[in-house]
């Protein structure tokens, strides 16, 4: 599969290199080898068994040879501008792109004299290469097919900088906005935020909706160092017909606090894959997960914990509700290495369907190699349960809207460990937007 | 009399095919309260949940009719707009409901108008103050790690903010202590009035010396045997279920020898 006529893609790859600083190009190039020399991934993989492959093949999408839009967005649309304000209003910078290009970048005052530096990617390889050259491609390398390409071919996306001990109050925002069909964009995000500084990360995928489908296949590289404190929220709203197949790693040094919030609602196709590393001691991680299928969405999340030092944390809690036709799957591994005694092993996925022809997966995995540990995890499957609904009709709320507070009440467990204002609000209209579309 | 507020006519209910009520005749004028007492498995919970519509109940014979109206095949949340209400013996816990979202749809659906939230807030601290709860309650999540006590309570508010014109209350005595139980009677009984009547469920006779019913049914298998004033309950109390069960013929079910 994934046959690619040899000079579009030498052609592809040539024109990057060329446009990248040397020791980008050879990244580049030597990714896109890689890329050649990689199996095609087959449902006989344990990791792709629920994914249709077809959906993911890059030829069958039109790439953009200078990273720019045909016709090109004059005004960022309603439903872009009102997802910048789910951690409320106020934004310590903002880099936008649309189809891939580049469309404003922007920087708080505050921000810019606390020495922060946020720009998109291409600007970043040239101005910063003492900062990005040690990090890019090193935690997403060329693992798989998908992320090779990416290394190899990608374009767009930020390059966040926190300096050691700055600590921003209004969230630093990347958004990716889609109006073209079947094309294909493979931006890469760099964060480094430096030792004690803190700092809310928004990474914002919307669209309207596609006639034609378009892949969107982001990776996203984030250190955390110690006594660093992120947030970090994922806010996938593509509109129908877009396929996301994303992959974020994060690296935490000692005594780290990462929060990550992971909403998926959008799209006819999302996989995520998210892998969180507790290199340091002491470091804590809470991911948070949130999605809603409805029609036929095939939603997946993979995770994954990994605890590689001693006295760490992680605490991942994900919960779906999925209606219609839809398919979701949660694949989850809380990974604890030999040496990282005391540690504390969270993992939940908990799931509503609203219909009887809805499929949930849900897959928890453990790999332990240490004794010393605290660990749990849980899965289920669930209905809206009946005694609840009769409870609320009692009161005289009538069905519909019984089960809209049943829905929201199940979500509202993962809301209100975040402590996102906006995102109740936007979260409320998305759902409703959902439900509302229902036979 | 008054045209009664609810009428139950030769009422017969299953719940998965098994006969709970076997022809249940009762008449509720407005401004009274009857008592509904009877041995557990007797069909007093069934009643009341047939009463609000639980849609695992079956109506397989007889009709219900609530100010003449019949609402025997009624939604629950028909039956509560049209001002019914049950106080449930076991509230379920709905998790990440938040009271007060829930108390202001419930209330808008009552009143079929959307009330502003000033006011609505106004209303709900006033209630709670009657009950003696704290503000506190309202900001918590539906029964969402309420003690047995708390649940209760939480269904007099609701009770209270609703203002229905019937209000079946089931066993919300078991459950609470002395003084809980004397604040949850008091303020029943500063409800009473000519609007609304009560059919108050209970096992025990102890609610009943302070709501003061002016009549009491006993239920025993499935029927309303003997109805009289309150004098009844003393009786009852005085010489136990086993004296009906004699006089009615009704077999004592075994778990019913070891109830409190």
């Amino acid at each position: 599969m994934y046959k690619i006529s040899s000079t579009a893609k030498d052609r592809e790859i040539e024109v990057l290199a060329d446009k990248s600083p040397t020791w980008l190009a050879e990244l580049r190039r030597d990714a896109w080898q890689r890329a050649e020399t990689l199996e095609a991934p087959s449902r006989k993989d344990e990791y792709w068994r629920y994914t249709d492959l077809d959906l993911l093949n890059p030829e069958s999408f039109q790439r953009l040879e200078h990273g720019g839009s045909t016709a090109p967005l004059k005004r960022l649309p309603q439903r872009a501008s009102s997802a910048l304000e789910l951690s409320g209003t106020g934004s310590g910078g903002k880099i936008i792109h649309a189809d891939g290009a580049l469309f404003s970048a922007g920087l708080s005052e505050e921000a810019a004299a606390k020495g922060v530096i946020f720009t998109d990617l291409e600007t970043a390889v040239t101005e910063h290469e003492e900062l990005i050259r040690p990090r890019l491609g090193k935690l997403v390398g060329a693992a798989d097919i998908f992320t090779a390409r990416n290394l190899a071919l990608h374009r767009g996306g930020a390059f966040l900088y926190v300096p050691p001990g700055v600590e921003l109050s209004a969230p630093m925002q990347s958004l990716h906005w889609l109006g073209m069909q079947g094309t294909l964009i493979q931006p890469r995000t760099v964060v480094v935020v430096g030792r004690g500084a803190k700092v809310v990360f928004n990474d914002i995928y919307t669209s309207a909706p596609l006639a034609r489908a378009s892949l969107v296949n982001p990776v996203t590289e984030l250190y955390a160092a110690e006594d660093s404190q992120v947030g970090w929220v994922t806010w996938q709203d593509w509109g129908e017909g877009v396929r996301h197949l994303s992959t974020v790693k994060a690296t935490m040094a000692a005594n780290a606090r990462l929060n990550t919030m992971l909403v998926t609602l959008g799209g006819e196709f999302s996989r995520t894959w998210k892998e969180c590393e507790l290199a340091g001691e002491g470091a804590q991680s809470v991911m948070l997960g949130l999605y809603f299928a409805h029609r036929k969405q095939h939603f997946e999340h993979w995770t994954v914990q990994d605890h590689l030092a001693p006295h760490t944390r992680s605490d991942l809690l994900y919960k779906g509700a999925l209606d219609d036709q839809a398919r979701t799957v949660y694949y989850g591994t809380i990974k604890v290495r030999p040496d990282a005694n005391n540690t504390d092993a969270y993992q939940a996925n908990r799931n509503l369907a609203l219909s009887g022809s809805a499929r949930a997966n849900t897959n928890p995995q453990l790999e332990i190699e240490n004794n010393d540990v605290r660990c749990s995890h849980g899965a289920t499957v669930g209905r809206v349960d009946e005694e609840h609904l009769y409870y609320l009709m009692s009161r005289g709320i009538g069905r519909a809207d019984a089960r809209k507070l049943l829905i929201f009440g199940f979500f509202n467990e993962v809301l209100g460990r975040a402590q996102w204002s906006g995102m109740h609000e936007l979260l409320s209209e998305s759902i409703l937007r959902k439900l509302a579309a229902e036979k | 009399m008054s045209k009664p507020i609810l009428v139950l006519e030769n009422l017969h209910a299953a719940v998965e095919g098994t006969e709970i009520l076997r022809g249940v005749n009762l008449e509720l004028p407005p401004g009274e309260v009857h008592a509904l007492m009877g041995p557990n498995g007797s069909g007093k919970s069934t009643l009341a949940n047939v009463l609000m519509g639980h849609p695992a109940y079956e109506v397989t014979a007889g009709r219900i009719l609530f100010k003449g109206e019949d609402v025997t095949e009624l939604e629950a949340d028909r039956r509560s707009r049209l001002g019914m209400f049950l106080a449930f013996q076991y509230p379920v816990e709905v998790p990440g409901v938040s009271m007060l979202n829930f108390l202001r749809q419930s209330l808008n659906a009552r009143r079929d108008q959307d009330l502003k939230p000033r006011e609505f807030r106004t209303l709900v601290d006033g209630k709670l103050k009657l009950l003696g709860m704290d503000k506190a309650f309202a900001r918590r999540n539906l029964n969402e790690g309420f003690s047995g006590g708390e649940k209760k309570r939480n269904e007099v508010l609701q009770l209270a903010l609703l203002e229905p014109e019937l209000a079946i209350l089931d066993e919300t005595d078991s459950g609470l202590d002395i003084d809980a139980l004397r604040i949850v009677s008091e303020s029943v009984n500063s409800m009473r009035g000519p609007g609304i009547g009560f059919l108050v469920i209970t096992h025990y006779m102890r609610i009943l010396d302070y709501l003061e019913p002016d009549v009491v049914h006993i239920m025993l298998g499935g029927r309303i045997v003997k109805s009289g004033g309150p004098e009844l309950a003393g009786e009852l109390e005085a010489k136990g279920y086993d004296s009906v069960r004699k006089q009615y013929g009704e077999p004592a079910p075994q778990e019913e020898a070891t109830a409190p």
